[in-house]
């Protein structure tokens, strides 16, 4: 397989930052509504840090929690 | 907003008017899906009133087909958003990627499976460990990963969407991410066999 050292390098990060056990994707969108209501900053709830790894690692899941992450915050604005 | 503004519900009274084929309920819960996604893709050119239609009727055949799977960890109208939002970015990924997938893909394709380059054609500005350490990690590719792996992971790293990447190979995004995940292990675990521990993977990284 050719991979160039661009390529190998970001690979390298990848592998660098997996874990044993991951969530997958369909569980990130079971649990992730409780986090992003929860999303106030400072307190991080219990299981916070599978959500935040499974980000870093899926850019499907990134687009869709910020997509998500957009529109609470919009409808909130709405209803205020 | 008026006219579009839902009923407050409780968690548990949503849950007992959809079971109840409450037609009101879920007209209200049509019409908040249809508003959500229109402001999420506003800015979408590619994205009609009929294909967000047509996701959130979509959508709403699945939230009602995982009603039992609520888990009640957030306000119902925020778990059926999410629901929504990945009905309509995997059809909207989907759409996209048909565009010129078939070609790119089979590009990438071959290029996962040919023989690795021979060792040492490293570019000289490559520090010394460095290239032991992509040697190493050429190796364990080689050596530790399936034809379905080499080719996901190869066809990442070249940047073809997920969605494009889980139809070729017959599969779906949550599987893909486990067949990956699973990749990335074997591929940690034989860099540990070769010695190179996390540290000395970070010093690698931050080099120059
Ligand atoms: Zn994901």
């Amino acid at each position: 397989m050719k991979l160039d050292d661009t390529e190998l390098k970001a690979l390298l990060r990848l592998v660098d930052a997996t874990r044993g056990r991951e969530i997958d994707c369909d569980e990130l969108l079971d649990r992730i509504g409780g986090y992003v209501e929860k999303f106030s900053g400072s307190v991080r709830p219990p299981g916070f840090d599978d959500i935040v790894q499974h980000l870093q690692q899926c850019p499907e899941c990134s687009e869709e929690v910020e997509a998500l992450l957009e529109v609470l915050g919009s409808e909130k604005r709405d209803d205020a | 907003m008026t006219g579009n503004v839902l009923d407050p519900r409780e968690n548990d009274e949503w849950l007992a008017a959809l079971r109840g084929s409450d037609a009101r309920a879920a007209d209200e819960l049509r019409g908040y899906l249809v508003r959500v996604l229109a402001k999420t893709f506003a800015k979408n050119g590619d994205v009609d009133d009929d294909d967000l239609n047509d996701y959130v009727q979509d959508a709403l055949v699945r939230i009602l087909a995982s009603l039992d799977s609520f888990r009640g960890e957030s306000a119902f109208t925020t778990w059926a958003t999410a629901i929504a939002l990945r009905v309509a970015f995997t059809q909207l990924r989907r759409r996209r990627a048909r565009v010129d997938g078939q070609r790119r893909f089979e590009a990438v394709r071959q290029r996962a499976l040919e023989p690795l380059p021979t060792r040492g054609a490293v570019p000289g500005e490559v520090s010394e460990s460095r290239a032991r350490l992509f040697a190493a990690l050429r190796d364990a590719i080689d050596e530790s990963l399936t034809e379905r792996q080499r080719i996901a992971i190869t066809s990442e790293l070249a940047g073809i969407p997920t969605i494009d990447i889980a139809e070729r190979l017959g599969t779906n995004q949550n599987a893909l991410y486990k067949l990956v995940h699973d990749a990335r292990k074997k591929l940690r675990a034989a860099l540990r066999r070769a010695g190179f521990t996390s540290q000395a993977v970070h010093e690698s990284l931050s080099e120059r």
